[in-house]
């Protein structure tokens, strides 16, 4: 199945991509689709059982995929590639700094970490997102 | 004046909607008859392993016997098959055996060489072509566009996958509309907010992704005309559905996308074009494909698309007045023949007896006639109307 099917009280059905599908984007891409699902969509269904359900699912998104993803690469040894995720972030913060939120928690980690490069990219982030 | 309110529940559309939702999710694949080609829609990384073993296969011959060949799926009419069951028309196992060393066949191989490297060049980079670019690549080596195109068609059927794969696409010419998000790299495009001009179908659609919707049909339609009523109209907004046109016969890009949001989404597809036969060519055209592209069939045909209309019969059943109404022309009258000895039309009885009806009234209309009722009368009773009562083909 590519599909999730989410059936609305009056008759209606909301289909959003499935977690496998997800699985195979790239690190920024479910944190970019979770939040323009919430900021977006979630409210336009006008379907409180619905809006629950969705909402579940895509916590169920970012709490299985996207976030240990990230988590993975920020815990292991390879600074160049954690680096490079962090430069995707940076980017992505600039313009959609709610996408990047769900990963505050692992960046406020990072910034405990030896590489001034690394601290200082993340500090730029955690910045952008300041709410 | 007081403008007529029509409400309409849709009931015969949401029921085939449900249908279609319980039934797909029991069975997503088609079964191909013994006898056919199968063709893999394939990810970049799997074209390029096909691509390695076919120049390992050539180089192997060389090492051997010294006088390489490849074999691939003759694309001659003798070897394109309906298949009943899954209503396609798909191309046969009877192979080509194209020779590196004779005089009749090395320009061929030459050119289809060509191909591939450029394809292995694209995959490589990750890059796309259109078929007028990778002409004008070695204008010398292809002389003509058509003959370029017949190297991209055979290059792609000998890596036994679809051309899109490839990385070579043909220009689209489709707009989508409707209550449909989808991603195209890290951009989501919400298909209801582009204003009334809409999507332009990308013919990257391996770049494409259905991320979201709510949507319980899709209409598409032959005229670019009608899909600007639609439009203008914003009939999505009251009817839950995704429009889509190619402006005439669907193109491969437009064909393709329909065919992945019908089966992806398990939604009913209808077609609303002319009633003429070359409306009803453009609905057989997105029903079973093409000959010519037989191959490609599994991804590019929508076998229960339904014919919404025009219908002849709908110009009495919504009296259609005599001056909007046009007589069938030589050229009509040979199509409308040619359609009925096409056994997909012999199979479908209202579609026959349809068809029949304009020979026999020996009339035609355009979609817009229907417009002598008023500018809304196609998008507030016509359309919602035949939804409603399932009167289809």
């Amino acid at each position: 199945m590519d599909i999730k099917l989410f059936h609305k009280d009056d008759g209606g059905v909301i289909q959003l991509i499935e977690l496998e599908k997800i699985k195979e984007w790239s690190i920024e891409m479910p944190f970019i689709f979770v939040e323009y699902i919430k900021s977006n969509k979630l409210r336009s269904y006008r379907d409180p059982k619905v809006e629950a359900e969705v909402l579940q699912y895509l916590n169920q998104i970012l709490n299985k995929t996207a976030i240990p993803k990230v988590k993975q690469i920020f815990e292991g040894s390879n600074q160049e590639e954690i680096l490079s995720i962090l430069t995707i972030f940076e980017e992505l913060s600039e313009t959609n700094m709610r996408a990047v939120i769900p990963i505050r928690n692992l960046l406020e980690n990072l910034t405990k970490q030896n590489s001034k490069t690394i601290v200082s990219q993340t500090r730029k982030i955690l910045a952008n997102i300041k709410e | 004046m007081v403008k007529t309110q029509y409400n309409y529940d849709l009931k015969a559309t949401k029921k085939l909607f449900k249908e279609y939702l319980n039934k797909g999710t029991e069975k997503k694949e088609i079964n191909l008859p013994e006898n056919t080609v199968k063709i893999d829609d394939l990810k970049r990384k799997n074209v390029l392993e096909r691509l390695y073993k076919l120049a390992d296969d050539v180089i192997n011959k060389i090492n051997i016997s010294g006088r390489p060949s490849i074999k691939l799926p003759s694309r001659s009419s003798s070897n394109i098959i309906w298949d009943e069951e899954n209503d396609l028309l798909l191309l046969g196992q009877q192979l080509q055996e194209k020779q590196f060393h004779t005089l009749t066949s090395v320009a061929d191989i030459t050119r289809l060489m060509r191909i591939l490297e450029i394809i292995h060049e694209l995959l490589l980079k990750d890059l796309h072509a259109t078929k007028r670019e990778v002409f004008y690549t070695d204008v010398k080596l292809f002389n003509e566009q058509k003959i370029s195109d017949k190297s991209i068609e055979d290059a792609a059927i000998m890596l036994y996958t679809t051309r899109n794969s490839t990385h070579i696409v043909a220009t689209a010419n489709g707009t989508c509309i409707g209550r449909l998000r989808i991603r195209d790299k890290t951009d989501i495009i919400d298909l209801e907010g582009l204003g009334s001009g809409g999507w332009k179908i990308s013919p990257f659609l391996d770049n494409i992704e259905i991320i979201e919707s709510d949507a319980e049909f899709i209409l598409a339609i032959e005229k670019e005309a009608a899909m600007m009523r639609f439009a203008e109209d914003r009939f999505w907004r009251k009817y839950p559905c995704i429009l889509l046109t190619a402006g005439g016969v669907g193109d491969i890009a437009t064909r393709m996308f329909l065919k992945r949001l019908s089966k992806e989404l398990n939604l009913p597809v209808f077609s609303l074009v002319d009633s003429d036969p070359y409306g009803h060519y453009i609905h057989s055209v997105y029903l079973r494909g093409s000959k010519r592209l037989s191959y490609e069939s599994p991804f590019l045909a929508t076998p229960n698309i339904k014919l919404l209309g025009v219908l002849t019969r709908d110009l009495d059943a919504y009296k259609i007045p005599e001056v909007a109404r046009l007589k069938l022309e030589k050229v009509d009258v040979k199509r409308i023949k040619d359609l009925l000895s096409e056994e997909f039309v012999k199979r479908n009885k209202a579609w026959e007896e349809d068809l029949r009806l304009s020979l026999k009234k020996n009339v035609k209309a355009e979609i817009q006639a229907l417009s002598t009722h008023g500018f809304e009368f196609l998008t507030e009773k016509y359309l919602p109307e035949k939804l409603t009562t399932g009167d289809w083909i």
